[in-house]
Order: structure tokens, then sequence, then C-alpha cells
């Protein structure tokens, strides 16, 4: 309690502008988790199934571009590896979505039409296998990407910027955007937002709504591969690590509400920077649960205003 | 000729009589994990079993009570799950009749098998479980060579107080930051850490908890940078090393001393270069420490042969996992029997050097001969800075800004 008061007075009194170092730093963090949460919304929006397996596939992408950089730095030794991070990002995607194809054949195609639940089973188990496969394949090890990028100080040092971060909040914001047309102006995208609205007339009208449900499990992939570069040269690879980001896109996307698009935008900023708070205010071991009770609150929110309108009855 | 005979009717028997209590060999048990998260642990503590196994059964083997016996041991794989552990401490007893035990690798599977070595009255000698809740619960039958966690990053606090004094300051001004994981292992070295401060009066400005599946630890940088410590600790396991290590780096967080655990496990050095450099790192042992032993040399020899064989430098988990077995044999000899209760009573009576430290244990089981050692990076290698009796470097204080 003593501590939580300290740091209460550090924040308003003795060091106020560490405030803008914990919101920047916060916002950074929230662009890598609103890229994993986008890619979350759209498989939940589109076909209906919470893939629990998200944050495996992002540390599958964050190794498949440790391996890539790594590779490249024995053949290239003398080329910047900034080159190579950024080059490991499409091949990381790439492989991440090849994966997501062979998991939806596999998989997902036969839990389609079934209820949540078995979504959620199916998924987990496939998270399950994921993790230990990697870490047959990858061992235990945690695997960084060292991106050799400055930190920008402000103000006598007290507000850093992390080079790597800010790179990995610009990359994810470009891949975010480019996504976000992709869904709004091409024909893919249109045919996803029709299937998403409605599978029966999508496919009176001609559309190979199960080739869209591929293709938008892909897509997932895409993302998760590219966040997954992110992850390796802004945090650490573990194969256990993914829990991390599977959970936090669920609170996200439950905060946003599904087929929100915005607002998965700024509840992920807003996620990174409340964490941030909540890690320093009541210390790191409240930051997951802090982040995981806004779940609850929101759907209690929820209800409550959906009960005032009188849409539902009790 | 007559030498070699021998030793192939041996080598026969001995293969003949794997199983169980055969008149040549004595058959030790481990379950070891050999799949899971503890795998490549695992695989340290196995090649240091083996390869002290082996080098003893090449000299001729133990001597007990005028008759000469081979070793050998019996694994299972463990999965990394301690329920799975316990089961195969039972089946090494209870079917398979094995009467003397190795320990697993962490604490964690340690704590699962002990109350079943205990349980049946088997020794087990240990070497890679450090919590000090191990030797809380009075076992009789456990015996660890290895410092406790406790130990782990006392000894920075000391050498913080020591460079303090040096300065002309009072080690009561001191500030400490501390974060530890959210497991025993971590929080044991906490609460060493934390009496050692208060021994020295120093004030602890920063405690953090950092959670188990830990990715970020920007909020306890920022801490630390506003509140300006001294010395700065950091225990969690690999992750956190890495992580602290980076993220100190990038978020341009400033402390004169930062001491961490798993440093080397965590290949700080191999991970980010500069940004390591400085950074105190506990370890139970070090390939440059001058102890030695009749059997291996010295603790260099040690590694050299242990390079020569399984193709990469020892960690401290093969070198403790080796001196395990040497502290049986030891026993064994002194004991003159193989009655469990004798061997007991000789493992308790232990007093030797072995390359991996000198070794004797407490009521509890625990080895209190044996003190860590502090490595700190310096040009990129790690160089032994304390205790000062071994060190090959003077420690750099204060470390140097990026």
């Amino acid at each position: 309690m003593d501590n939580i008061l300290t740091n209460i007075e550090l924040l308003t009194t003795l060091a106020p502008t560490i405030n803008l170092e914990l919101i920047a730093n916060g916002l950074l963090v929230g662009a890598i988790f609103a890229l994993i949460a986008y890619g979350m919304a759209l498989v939940w929006g589109v076909m209906d199934i919470i893939n629990v397996a998200q944050g495996a596939f992002v540390i599958l992408g964050g190794y498949v571009s440790f391996y890539f950089v790594n590779a490249m730095a024995q053949v290239a030794p003398n080329t910047p590896g900034i080159l190579w991070i950024v080059v490991s990002m499409p091949i990381a995607a790439a492989a991440v979505a090849l994966f997501s194809l062979i998991v939806f054949k596999l998989v997902i195609e036969r839990i389609l039409d079934r209820d949540l639940f078995i979504s959620l089973l199916a998924t987990f188990g496939i998270e399950l296998v994921m993790q230990q496969a990697m870490n047959q394949i990858f061992t235990a090890e945690e695997r960084v990407i060292d991106a050799h990028l400055p930190t920008f100080a402000f103000l006598d040092y007290m507000v850093n910027i992390p080079g790597s971060r800010l790179l990995g909040a610009v990359l994810g914001i470009v891949a975010a955007v480019g996504i976000v047309a992709l869904v709004r102006y091409s024909r893919f995208g249109r045919a996803i937002r029709a299937t998403a609205q409605n599978p029966r007339a999508a496919r009176i009208m001609g559309i190979d709504t199960n080739r869209v449900y591929a293709m938008t499990f892909a897509l997932n992939g895409a993302i998760c591969g590219i966040a997954g570069s992110i992850v390796a040269f802004v945090y650490v690879l573990h194969p256990f690590q993914g829990l991390v980001y599977t959970l936090r896109s669920f609170a996200i996307v439950i905060l946003a509400g599904i087929g929100n698009i915005a607002g998965v935008i700024f509840a992920a900023l807003g996620l990174g920077v409340y964490e941030n708070y909540s890690g320093f205010v009541l210390g790191p071991e409240f930051q997951d649960g802090m982040v995981f009770i806004i779940v609850p609150i929101t759907l209690l929110v929820r209800a409550w205003i959906m009960r005032r309108k009188r849409q539902y009855l009790k | 000729m007559k030498h070699a005979l021998f030793a192939g009717a041996v080598t026969l028997a001995s293969a003949a009589l794997a199983f169980g209590a055969s008149a040549e060999t004595i058959t030790l048990g481990a379950a070891v994990s050999q799949s899971g998260k503890y795998s490549t642990n695992g695989m340290h503590t196995i090649n240091g079993y083996n390869m002290a196994v082996e080098l003893i059964n090449a000299r001729g083997g133990i001597k007990v009570g005028g008759k000469t016996y081979k070793l050998a041991v019996k694994y299972y794989d463990d999965e990394s799950t301690p329920a799975r552990g316990a089961e195969l401490a039972e089946r090494l007893i209870k079917q398979d009749g094995i009467k003397f035990l190795l320990g697993p690798y962490s604490s964690g599977l340690t704590k699962a098998i002990a109350p079943v070595t205990e349980k049946y009255g088997v020794p087990m000698v240990e070497a890679n479980g450090a919590s000090r809740s191990l030797f809380t619960n009075g076992y009789k039958y456990l015996f660890a060579v290895l410092s406790t966690s406790e130990q782990y990053l006392a000894s920075a606090v000391a050498l913080a107080a020591e460079m303090a004094q040096a300065e002309g300051r009072d080690p009561a001004t001191l500030k400490l930051a501390g974060a530890f994981e959210n497991d025993p292992f971590s929080q044991d070295i906490r609460a060493g850490v934390l009496d050692d401060a208060k021994k020295f009066g120093m004030q602890i400005v920063v405690d953090d908890k950092l959670p188990k599946n830990l990715s970020d630890m920007t909020p306890t940088m920022t801490k630390v940078k506003a509140l300006k410590p001294d010395l700065f600790v950091v225990s969690g396991h690999s992750k956190g090393a890495a992580t602290a290590t980076r993220q100190m780096a990038e978020q341009n967080v400033y402390v004169p001393m930062v001491a961490m655990t798993h440093c080397d496990s965590a290949d700080i050095i191999g991970k980010f270069g500069k940004a390591a450099e400085g950074i105190l790192c506990a370890a139970q042992w070090a390939p440059s420490l001058t102890y030695r032993d009749d059997l291996f040399g010295s603790a260099a020899d040690f590694a050299k042969a242990f390079k020569e064989k399984y193709g990469y430098a020892p960690p401290y988990q093969a070198a403790e996992s080796a001196a395990a077995v040497e502290v049986f044999a030891n026993a064994f000899e002194r004991a003159g029997s193989l009655d469990q209760a004798k061997v007991r009573d000789a493992l308790a009576a232990t007093d030797m050097q072995t390359f991996y430290g000198n070794i004797k244990f407490d009521k509890t089981g625990k080895n209190i001969a044996k003190p860590m050692v502090l490595f700190q990076v310096q040009d990129g290698q790690l160089k032994v800075v304390a205790p000062t009796k071994w060190a090959e470097a003077k420690v750099v204080y204060p470390r140097k800004r990026n």
C-alpha cells in the first residue's frame, strides 16, 4: 500500500515528466497490440471464431523473422540489420499465412458451422500443439533480434522513446492501414465484408464463402506474422509467450466491440497506456490482472446499457 | 593384459545385470527432464552425471568395504512435470529396486521428489534444486551440492557496500531497487537480497514482482529511472535477464551497479553486445575457479574434458551434476557399506573439495561450504570479480554509461 502511495506521489509531484514516458511507451506498445487485435477481430467478425491460438501465430512469425535475420547476417554480414528486419516481415507474413491455410484445411474448415464453444476448444488445442512443437523445434531458449537502433531522449533523459518501439509502431500502423484499405476497397475485401454480413446471401450472390473464410484466416496469419517480427525486435520470443498477446487482443476486441475497427485501434492504444500506468502504480504483478478485469467490466457495462435501452428482456 | 581382461569382464557383467542390484554395479536412479520446458537444462544435468560416472568407472570404480563396484545410472524422463517426477521416483525405488537417487533438474521437481525419497529412506544427492524451501521441511535424506537461492545475489549487495565504503560513503546511504519474478525461486533470491540490504541499513526504493509471462518491464524501468538507486537487482530467469538488459539500454536507465541471475543462460552478451557491458551475474560455478579434486583435476580441466566429450562449454548445471556423483562415490567409500542408513550418515558427514567447490552439508542437507561467484561482463566476456579470492579481474564500478 505504501508502495502505491509513493508511486502516485512520484507521478504527481516528484517527477511528473515520467507521465509523458508512460504515455508515449504505452501508445507505442498499443500500436503493436492493435495489429494483433485487428486480426482477431477480423476472424471473429467474419467467421465467428475466437482464435485462441492468435498469440502462438504471432510467436511463430517471430521465429521465422528471427531465423531469417540471423541467416542473412551470416550471408551478408556487412549490410545493416535493420534492412533484413524490414525484409523479414513480408517473409514472416507469408510463412504464417501459409501455415494458417494448412490449419484452416485441417481443423478450422470442419468447425465453421459449429458453436462458439467448439471453436474455442479447437483453437485452444491448436495453440497447445503449436507451443509444444515450437518448444521442440526452436528450444525453450529466449530469442531476440537486436535492431541496434538508438533511443531518442527528451527532457534531460526523463522521457525516452526507444527506436525499436518507434519502428515497431510505425511498421505496425503501415501494415494496419494497408490491411484496412484491402478490406475496405478491394474486391476481395468486399467479399469478406459481404460474407461477414450474411453468409447465405453472399453464397447466393456467387461468393465462394468457404474460400473467403480460408483467405480471411490466412490474412489473419499474415497479420500475426508481421506482428511477430515486431515482437522479436521489441520484446522477447519464447514458445510459451503467445498467451500474453492472445489475452490482450481478446480484451481489446471485447472493449471495442466486434466489427468496430476504429474501436479496436483506440482500445489498443488506450490499453497500452492503461497497462503501463497500472504496472507503474500497482506493480508489474498486477499488470495482467488489470488487463483482464476490463473484460468482465466491459461486459457488465454493456449489459447494463442494453437493459436500459429495453432492447433485451432480462 | 590381466587388467584389460578384468575390465572387460566387469563391463560384461554390469551390462548383463544393468537392472537391479548387481554384485558389481551400484545403480543410481534419476528422473530428469528430457522433454518439456526443462529439456535443455535436463540434458546438461544428464551429461554432467554421465561424465562423472564414466570417469569413475574408467578409473576402476569405487571401493566399498573391500569390494570394487562400478557405477551406473538409470534415467527416466519426467517431462518437466512435478507430478510425473514423483511418480517416477516411486517407480525407481519400488519397481526397479534402486537404493540411491540423483536429483532431477529444477527446484520444483526436486520438491516433488524429496517427499518420496524421504518416505522410503532413499538418500538423494541433488545438484539442481536451489530453493530454500527444500531445506525447511526437516528432510534427512536430501543433500544439495549447490548454493541455495537466497545466496544468489547476496554477494552483489555486499559488493555494493564494499564499493561504497571504498569511496568513503556509508553503505546505509545506498538505495536499492529490485525486480523479482513471482515464483518461489526468485522470491527466495529476493528474501536473501532484502535480508542483506537490511543488514547494511540500505533503503529499498523499488521492490517489484515480475509476472511469470513477462513481456515488458517498462513501468519498472521508469520507476528505477525516477528514483535513481545505487544498485539494481533483477531475477526473472532467462526471460527476465534478457528483457531487463534490453529495456535498461532502450530506456536509458543508468544505475552504477546492476546484478542479475541467469545472464549466462540468457546469453545477454551474445544477444545485446554492448548493452550487457558492466552487468554483474550470479553463478554457482565458473571454470576459472581454483578448486580441484583427484577425479577431474581443476575446474578448468573439467571444462576442457567436458567440451571435448560433448562439444560445448559446460554450464554450471553440468558441473554441479558431476559433483553430485562425486559426493555419492565419496560417501559410499567412507560408509564402507551399501546400507542406505549408513550411506546417509556418511553423506551427512561429507567434507570434501571437488572441482566444483567445497562441499559440507549442514543439518538440513544444504551445502554451506561453497559461496556463489559473481561475474561481470567486461569487454564482452564474463570475468569473475567476486569473491575476491577467485577474482580474475577487478570490478568496474561504477558501470560505464553507454
